[in-house]
């Protein structure tokens, strides 16, 4: 039969209780000397890249063109992830970049997703929205900007998760903190270190000198999709830009030959008689943009490109601009790009396309633009031609603090 | 039941049983019952809907204020894009989509209530045949009338409107989705109870109409009844100062909480039961349908582990102050039951396994509630302790104690759980071996008698009360013919007052009396017994004797006795529960339903928190042995034991044989007289209704039980005497009966002959009945002073070389001791007595009895 003894399991339980209180205590000691032990390792080792570039594609070359040699000029070692196999690093030979072509999308994001780095530079937006997410390696996300528009251009939370991000202008600061106090997100580092990729056109530009006297030339320079301004417009732009009699160089959006095709052989077709009409499908777009006289665009940045580097005006469609997909669509005022658009250029509606040619003629004589242009130009694009070097600067300042910890 | 039931679900439907059974004992309506539970889970659930009701509203504001944004990220963007979009939306403003489950929560935790109701309610026998108003069986469908043959059950309807009604209430102003999901809900209920028995029908309206009230409080916006978090808020001022660093400090609070919460799994749902297979593994192993003890440890473990899993989520669902209170309060909670349990630990003596853990002794209520005044004491000091400890800061301190009793509690259970598996492996051997166990549908004799040589018969019966042999006799005139030849030695001493003690000697002489047994201090305990029960068959074995053994008590210390310590020539095998489901079948005594390890399930959790309960609520608990159960205790197979050894000793006719050729030497131990049990008047028979239990002139129930199976027992010994005449084997056959040790009575035997009542005495007293070769007198009594060690020389008497008996000590008188009757209570090498006393000639004398240091 069953006999309950309390006076064993008692007994029992005292003399394991006073064990384990010795055991528990001799153990929580060894395990605070073990973690000092292994913190003291963990600071002797480190086979980390100390600074990293991703390049998204090839357009962005200008961006980090500056940067690259910059490193290259001091000697210091920088790792260069591409996701353009025709990247024009891969052109030159260098002693201190090592480039490496690493797939495009989700096979780029995937590397990127486990890599170990002090410091990665990137124009890519939506970090840690979309399939780029942040990796625990990576001790400082440092995005620079390549528009010389408003910063909130990007897709909503575009800059959001990044730990600083690079301005052309100290301006461009003012939304993001806007942004960042209206979602409760930690302020980011924000240092205008200038704009690199106009620093390398701008001095494109002066190698080409254009020549002095040519016919006048109009650019139309659209972006592409259901509110870019051939797709908007079409014939009815184009038709009476013919008529000027004018040169006029069709440039449309590179993307424009993919998703666009029927768009871009039709009016192609159209226009095969017309010989002031030239179409450039160049990747590069400076010598169309060193032959222009004017540009029509429509919401794209390139206007602002444009009147910069050439000091000249421009007519821009920008119709029924979307701002909601942007970070603009919440910020409390329209975009600065459309604020100064009276002042350096001219708004382009549609009932304006008859009389288009004197338009254009008016704007182009006009020096009250030329003086906002000035003045636009110093507020949106700072430190003029040193972006290279204030952008390596502060690489290898933010490099400093992760090793120091 | 599976793992996820016991976890989530069997704590609710234990509180609905306790519920159901505490007020069927008050008013014995099965109505009243009914809604007793459904009044107790309302307002038990109450909390729960109140928070979850605020959940609801918070997370309906949250849609509310997210909805602009939410349309405008849809309206712009698409895809996959969307998705990430809204993601880091919800990112930002610290919202989850899972969260908008919150949204369903009242009718989550409505499921494992209901669920909890259902299995209880649609199975429970006690509600068929229970008429209430116009339904005439509250265990079925109430089918009050029929159209066209489809019969109408309106109770089922009436719920429906109800709960229509209810939530037309709740909804009022409400998105559509959510209407949508309530009015579902009542279809769908209506679809799952139609069919259901009118009592659990009758629940759940009563649920509904408690419902309906609630939400119109709501509307009508009362006062909100937060009753028990209300409670628990004003134990927290109450005792704000010494709280205030764990109401502040979210981890150390739910790092004492969880710590506390594993405390309670470990001791309740591990330790405690542990211990109590650990103590007899063997009584808890083959428990139909588990083998190892471990399958039906499984059960309070689990059960345990849910009530710790609803603490946790409870824990979470009330705000920072009541977890505080209730960090409080469990940790106080786990020193007060570890105080119950190993402190105020008890004595509640030998623990029935086979009647689903039942106590010998009983247990009073009254008496137990008198302790009420330890319970209260206990509760302050602990309180106060807990309280002092905080209000000093000790907080890490008490961290770190909780981390200990952890760790000890869980080395406790491994220990156990360890020990138990080897105990099992080691009692699946011995079961293996078709001589210790097995059931046979047929009898094969193993008693063989022989004709024309001699036949020596050793009998033992376990507790057997020498005192009852006259009384038997006298009361059973056919009996006592049965026993002619016979000499009653009333004078007999026992050495011990447990069969570990007395067995060796009974078999084994004077040489294996408790003292000189630990004179051979260098050789195992073990040996020495299983040496002890082989002198005589080895004896009779050498003088060319063909033997047979029965059931040899404690063979190689295993309450299953283990044959293998009996070289082959001698044929030994466990007769008891050999035959019990023949016999039952023979006497229309199947078990009718009955399955052990049901009760086990559910009883065991009781015999955990009944151990760590305040003394004074151990009573109630325990309820009579039938642990709040709705199951009614005559459902429970209180004979299982005792058919075990009734059945071998009435077959006993037919397990034997005559033979021609060489004697016979058999030793027959049976338990019978250790299972008191009633048996019907005047035979002492064992039947399924005992209708007439004969006049009890002996003293309290225990002894008159004891009398029963004494009387059943020389009665069926009697019958094989009877069947020894037929056969022509009874002159040649020598036989001794004896009890290896009697009972304590404490002083209520009143068949006890004696000056004195010490109390031990009557644990001494042991049978002696001896019938030599040829005998044919009537029974005679002989007052001479004899122990049961004088057995090996009685048997061996006037045989051929009988071994050599050191019996010389007897005229100084014999030592008698007392202790533990378990096996592990003893130590390797020799056995463990409390007190010892010298004692001659006549033992009923006080002035013979001289205490011992």
């Amino acid at each position: 039969m069953l006999y309950i003894d309390p006076g064993t399991g008692s007994m029992l339980f005292s003399v394991l209780i006073s064990l384990f209180a010795l055991g528990y205590f001799a153990f929580r000691g060894v395990v605070i000397k073990l973690r000092l032990l292994f913190a003291g390792k963990k600071g002797g080792k480190g086979k980390r890249i100390p600074y990293l570039i991703y390049n998204e594609g090839r357009q962005y070359w200008n961006t980090f063109k500056p940067v690259v040699e910059e490193f290259e000029r001091r000697g210091i070692p920088l790792v260069y992830y591409t996701s353009a196999q025709d990247d024009p690093v891969f052109d030159q030979t260098w002693q201190h970049v090592k480039p490496e072509y690493i797939g495009e999308g989700n096979k780029a994001y995937a590397r990127l997703n486990l890599m170990e780095a002090d410091v990665c530079l990137m124009t890519t937006p939506g970090l840690d929205v979309f399939q780029l997410k942040r990796s625990k390696g990576i001790k400082h996300y440092c995005h620079v900007v390549h528009m010389i528009n408003d910063a909130t251009t990007y897709k909503r939370y575009g800059l959001d998760y990044f730990d600083s991000v690079l301005l052309a202008g100290d301006w461009q600061g003012d939304d993001i903190r806007y942004l960042e106090k209206l979602r409760g997100l930690p302020p980011k580092r924000l240092i205008t270190v200038g704009c690199p990729y106009l620093d390398v056109q701008g001095a494109r530009l002066e190698e080409m000198k254009p020549a002095g006297e040519h016919p006048f030339t109009v650019l139309v320079s659209p972006s592409w999709g259901t509110s870019g301004l051939l797709s908007l417009y079409g014939e009815k732009l184009l038709d009476p830009l013919a008529e000027t009699g004018w040169n006029i160089i069709v440039r449309p959006h590179p993307q424009s030959k993919v998703v666009e095709k029927d768009l871009i052989a039709r009016l192609q077709a159209k226009y095969n008689k017309n010989n002031n009409i030239i179409w450039d499908f160049d990747p590069d777009n400076i010598v169309s943009i060193s032959k222009a006289d004017i540009m029509i665009s429509d919401f794209s940045s390139i206007t602002l490109d444009f009147a910069f580097l050439r000091d000249k005006p421009f007519l821009a469609a920008v119709g029924d601009f979307d701002p909601r997909p942007y970070d603009a669509g919440k910020v409390p005022h329209p975009l600065w790009q459309f604020q100064v658009l009276s002042q350096i250029g001219k708004e382009l509606k549609e009932e304006d396309f008859p009389r288009i040619g004197e338009i254009i003629k008016n704007i182009a004589d006009d020096p009250a633009s030329a003086e906002n242009r000035a003045l636009a130009k110093a507020k949106a694009w700072q430190h003029q031609g040193q972006a290279g070097f204030r952008i390596a600067d502060y690489m290898v300042q933010v490099q400093q603090e992760v090793a120091e910890g | 039941m599976n793992i996820l039931y016991l976890i989530f679900i069997y704590p609710i439907e234990l509180l609905i049983e306790l519920v159901f059974q505490l007020s069927y004992w008050r008013w014995e309506n099965c109505g009243i019952s009914l809604a007793a539970v459904s009044l107790a889970v309302s307002f038990l659930s109450l909390p729960l809907y109140i928070i979850a009701e605020r959940w609801q509203q918070r997370e309906r504001d949250i849609q509310k204020a997210f909805k602009p944004e939410i349309d405008e990220i849809k309206a712009v963007f698409k895809g996959d894009e969307r998705y990430m979009i809204l993601s880091t939306f919800y990112r930002q403003n610290h919202y989850h989509p899972i969260m908008a489950l919150r949204s369903s929560i009242s009718l989550m935790i409505q499921v494992p209530f209901f669920i909890a109701a259902y299995v209880y309610l649609s199975n429970l026998e006690m509600l068929k045949g229970q008429s209430l108003w116009f339904i005439k069986d509250l265990g079925a469908p109430d089918q009050l009338f029929s159209i066209g043959g489809f019969q109408v059950n309106v109770l089922p309807i009436a719920m429906t409107i109800i709960n229509i009604v209810a939530s037309a209430v709740y909804v009022k102003g409400f998105a559509f989705k959510e209407k949508l999901q309530l009015y579902g809900m009542a279809a769908l209920f209506l679809v799952l109870l139609y069919n259901s028995p009118a009592g659990l029908v009758f629940y759940w309206t009563l649920n509904n109409v408690f419902s309906l009230c609630k939400n119109i409080c709501y509307k009508v916006k009362f006062k909100k009844s937060e009753t028990l978090e209300k409670g628990l808020e004003k134990v927290y001022c109450f005792c704000k100062r010494p709280l205030v660093p764990l109401y502040q400090e979210n981890r150390l609070r739910f790092g004492i909480f969880s710590l506390c919460c594993v405390a309670f799994l470990l001791l309740v749902g591990a330790v405690i039961p542990s211990s109590l297979i650990c103590s007899s593994v063997q009584e808890f192993s083959y428990i139909e349908p588990y083998e190892s003890p471990l399958g039906i440890f499984q059960f309070p473990f689990l059960q345990t582990m849910g009530i710790a899993v609803w603490m946790v989520a409870l824990y979470f669902l009330f705000s920072r102050k009541t977890q505080t209170v209730f960090t409080f309060l469990l940790f106080a909670g786990i020193v007060g039951a570890l105080i119950n349990t190993y402190v105020f630990a008890g004595g509640y003596g030998t623990v029935l396994v086979q009647n689903g853990l039942i106590f010998e002794n009983g247990l009073k209520i009254k008496n137990e509630l008198a302790k009420f005044p330890i319970d209260v004491a206990t509760t302050i000091v602990v309180a106060s302790g807990v309280l002092f400890g905080f209000s000093k800061g000790w907080f890490k301190q008490v961290k770190n104690v909780c981390t200990i009793l952890v760790l000890t509690l869980l080395a406790f259970s491994i220990f156990n759980v360890v020990k138990i598996n080897s105990e099992f492996q080691r009692f699946k051997a011995i079961v293996a071996d078709s001589s210790n166990k097995g059931a046979d549908d047929t009898i094969n004799p193993v008693y063989h008698f022989s004709r024309t040589g001699k036949n020596v018969l050793v009998i033992m019966l376990d507790r057997g009360i020498s005192s009852f042999v006259p009384y038997i006799m006298k009361e059973l005139p056919q009996v006592k013919e049965n026993y002619r030849g016979f000499v009653y030695y009333p004078n007999t001493l026992a050495p011990g007052d447990s069969t570990i003690f007395s067995s060796p000697a009974l078999f084994g002489g004077y040489d294996y009396l408790p003292q000189r047994i630990n004179e051979r201090k260098k050789e195992l305990l073990i040996h020495k017994h299983n040496e002890a029960l082989q002198v005589l068959p080895t004896y009779f074995l050498r003088q060319g004797y063909r033997v047979t053994v029965t059931d040899a008590p404690m063979a190689n210390y295993s309450w299953t006795p283990d044959n293998s310590i009996f070289s082959k020539e001698i044929h030994a095998l466990n007769i008891a529960g050999r035959y019990d489901k023949l016999w039952r079948q023979e006497h229309g005594m199947e078990l009718s339903g009955f399955v052990l390890s049901d009760f086990m399930k559910r009883d065991f959790l009781f015999f955990d928190f009944f151990r760590v309960c305040p003394v004074s609520l151990r009573g109630v608990l325990y309820d009579h042995g039938g642990w709040w159960s709705s199951i009614k205790e005559k459902a429970k197979d209180e004979n299982s034991l005792t058919i075990k050894y009734y059945s071998a000793l009435d077959y006993l006719p037919e397990l034997s044989d005559v033979t021609d050729g060489a004697g016979s030497y058999m030793a027959v131990d049976n338990d019978l007289t250790h299972e008191p049990a009633w048996m019907q008047y005047p035979e002492y028979v064992l039947q399924a209704e005992i209708t007439d239990k004969g006049q009890n002139r002996f003293g309290g129930d225990k002894v008159f039980l004891h009398y029963h199976v004494n009387a059943a027992a020389l009665r069926m010994l009697g019958q094989w005497f009877s069947w020894m005449r037929q056969n022509g084997v009874y002159d040649n056959t020598r036989i001794v009966i004896a009890s290896d040790h009697g009972r304590d009575f404490m002083g209520e035997n009143r068949t006890l002959d004696t000056d004195f009542d010490k109390k031990e005495l009557a644990a001494w007293n042991a049978i002696l009945m001896y019938k030599d070769f040829g005998a044919e007198h009537e029974i005679q009594e002989d007052s001479t002073f004899m122990t049961i060690a004088d057995i090996a020389f009685l048997a061996t008497k006037g045989i051929s070389e009988p071994p050599a008996f050191d019996m010389a000590g007897k005229k100084n008188g014999i030592t008698v001791v007392t202790g533990p009757g378990e096996i592990g209570d003893h130590g390797k090498y020799t056995l463990n007595y409390t007190e010892k006393y010298r004692v001659k000639d006549n033992i009923f004398k006080a002035a013979n009895w001289e205490k011992l240091k």
